[in-house]
């Protein structure tokens, strides 16, 4: 294959999953806490810009998307009203835990920024008859200590802005809101589904810094359609351009076989 | 391309799912009692064409993988237990839980439902019953000759006959408060049955226990749909809908124009 039809054959299949990053986005559009996943595409140069910058020309280094990266930016705050729903504001995660109860599975710890909570009963020892805090899935939110947070149901449950819990008008316990410590380390944090993510590092995460927490709000994903429909024409036409690219190939390479090798 | 065609696609489900829990939660705005849901959203599996960390050369690791997303799904529409406001109806059997507390109702199967619908009537033997006339729990028999019934704050029923001045206690109403009611499953009709989520009842006088809820008669509580947040709500739904057929259209015509390449 000649360099223009593999360049522009590159150019197609990383425009083609850029529409699945993209597609992914918006059917997400109204998932809590989501971010969106934007992609990074390889350098490529020619083969004489390499020789006369950084040397080593790979014939491999294709245009292709490398990889993708996540926007963290902060979404909007809506308003439910919900005593139960928290969002944050500024960097950082709440943490769950799950039970490592499916086989071959240890428990691990999921970060996410959906907010919306319930209580659920459990088996309390003590007289007490606490619920625990946990997420729509029933993973438990985890508070001081890296533990449950259980709660007494009976009373109104207070979350003040740096994450204590209130219940009248005594600290309970603190929500742990974490963030990686370098703003890049962000980027090693694997999407997991249901609004989760996963951060494989031997240390766990430290507490977040610039982290708010806002009770009766949940942050919704930092999709806007605007943006996205911008994106979308972007890459709907660099894909078209490109597929002209791939066919004034294919005209160039019929053009040289029959017309420039012809004899009579 | 099928990826991006599947994910648009899932996300197009999710917001019919939305629309349909608006839909419901508009056709109850005058239903006395009702309380709405909300639907959330969760992103669904990612398939990992590179991991993050996996190493690129010998010293270096591929500082963030490529990871696709394979779309939405509607994860849960909780019920929103928000207090509705209320109204005066001056019937004497119109009652509101000011708190968290449910009414017990005896169910024909003989089980026990729970509902804050709160507009009860009488049944021709005396017992107060609700619109389909299954009795409250505990009964309550209020006597033919029976003039003004009063139902004070902490559930007590009372009645006045004529000719006396002193007025007869016949019961009182308990109420029954769950730890978790967003666990509670919809039966229909405003009734709710208990589940493994939602916590065995703990049933208490009216005004007692903590947030249980004191009684208020004479009144009815509205639904707590706000019509506002709904329609906005409706339209963001809407948008995001067409935004997913948008991308299923962008995903056709670039396979579209792949297959022209071919010629």
């Amino acid at each position: 294959m000649d360099a223009l039809t593999a360049t522009a054959a590159a150019g197609i299949r990383s425009r083609v999953e850029a529409l699945d990053l993209l597609a992914n986005n918006l059917a997400n559009a109204n998932s809590t806490g989501y971010k969106a996943d934007r992609e990074l595409y390889q350098r490529y140069a020619a083969a004489e810009a390499y020789d006369a910058t950084t040397g080593a020309y790979d014939p491999t280094q294709q245009p292709d998307i490398d990889s993708r990266w996540t926007d963290f930016s902060q979404g909007v705050l809506a308003s439910t009203g919900d005593a139960l729903d928290v969002a944050l504001e500024g960097k950082g995660f709440f943490v769950t835990q799950t039970n490592g109860k499916a086989a071959g599975s240890s428990p691990e710890l999921l970060y996410t920024r959906d907010g919306h909570f319930r209580l659920v009963p459990i088996e309390d020892p003590q007289p007490l008859r606490r619920s625990r805090l946990e997420t729509q899935d029933g993973l438990p939110v985890l508070g001081n200590e890296g533990k449950p947070i259980l709660l007494d149901p009976r009373r109104p449950i207070e979350f003040g802005r740096d994450g204590s819990v209130r219940q009248d008008g005594q600290v309970v316990n603190r929500l742990l809101v974490v963030d990686p410590a370098q703003p890049q380390q962000a980027q090693l944090l694997e999407k997991r589904s249901g609004n989760y993510f996963a951060f494989d590092a031997p240390n766990p995460l430290p507490r977040a810094t610039a982290a708010e927490v806002h009770q009766g709000k949940l942050e919704t994903a930092n999709v806007t359609p605007a943006e996205s429909a911008v994106r979308l024409i972007n890459v709907m036409r660099q894909f078209e351009s490109l597929q002209k690219a791939l066919q004034i190939g294919g005209e160039m390479n019929r053009r040289s076989v029959e017309e420039v090798a012809k004899f009579s | 391309m099928i990826r991006a065609l599947y994910s648009a696609g899932s996300g197009m489900v999710a917001q019919q799912v939305n629309i349909d829990n608006i839909a419901h939660n508009l056709a109850n705005a005058n239903t006395v009692g009702f309380k709405m849901r909300r639907t959330q959203f969760q992103d669904l599996m990612y398939q990992t064409l590179s991991q993050p960390g996996a190493a690129a050369t010998a010293q270096t690791v591929i500082p963030t993988g490529l990871q696709l997303g394979l779309g939405a799904r509607a994860s849960s529409n909780s019920i929103v237990f928000e207090q509705g406001s209320f109204q005066l109806t001056g019937n004497s059997l119109d009652m509101v839980v000011q708190g968290k507390g449910f009414f017990q109702i005896r169910r024909p199967s003989g089980e026990l439902a729970y509902t804050r619908g709160g507009q009860f009537h009488l049944d021709r033997d005396g017992n107060v019953v609700t619109q389909d006339g299954d009795p409250l729990e505990p009964q309550i028999t209020i006597p033919p000759n029976a003039q003004a019934i009063t139902i004070a704050a902490d559930g007590t029923v009372s009645f006045s006959q004529p000719g006396q001045a002193a007025s007869q206690v016949v019961g009182q109403i308990q109420l029954a408060n769950f730890v978790n009611p967003a666990g509670l499953n919809s039966l229909g009709r405003n009734l709710y049955a208990p589940t493994d989520a939602s916590g065995e009842p703990v049933v208490g006088n009216p005004g007692g226990q903590e947030g249980i809820g004191a009684l208020l008669q004479g009144y009815t509580e509205n639904s707590n749909v706000n019509v506002v947040e709904e329609f906005i709500s409706m339209i963001v739904s809407q948008r995001a809908y067409e935004a997913n057929t948008k991308v299923v259209k962008a995903a056709d015509e670039m396979y579209q124009q792949v297959n022209n390449v071919a010629r």
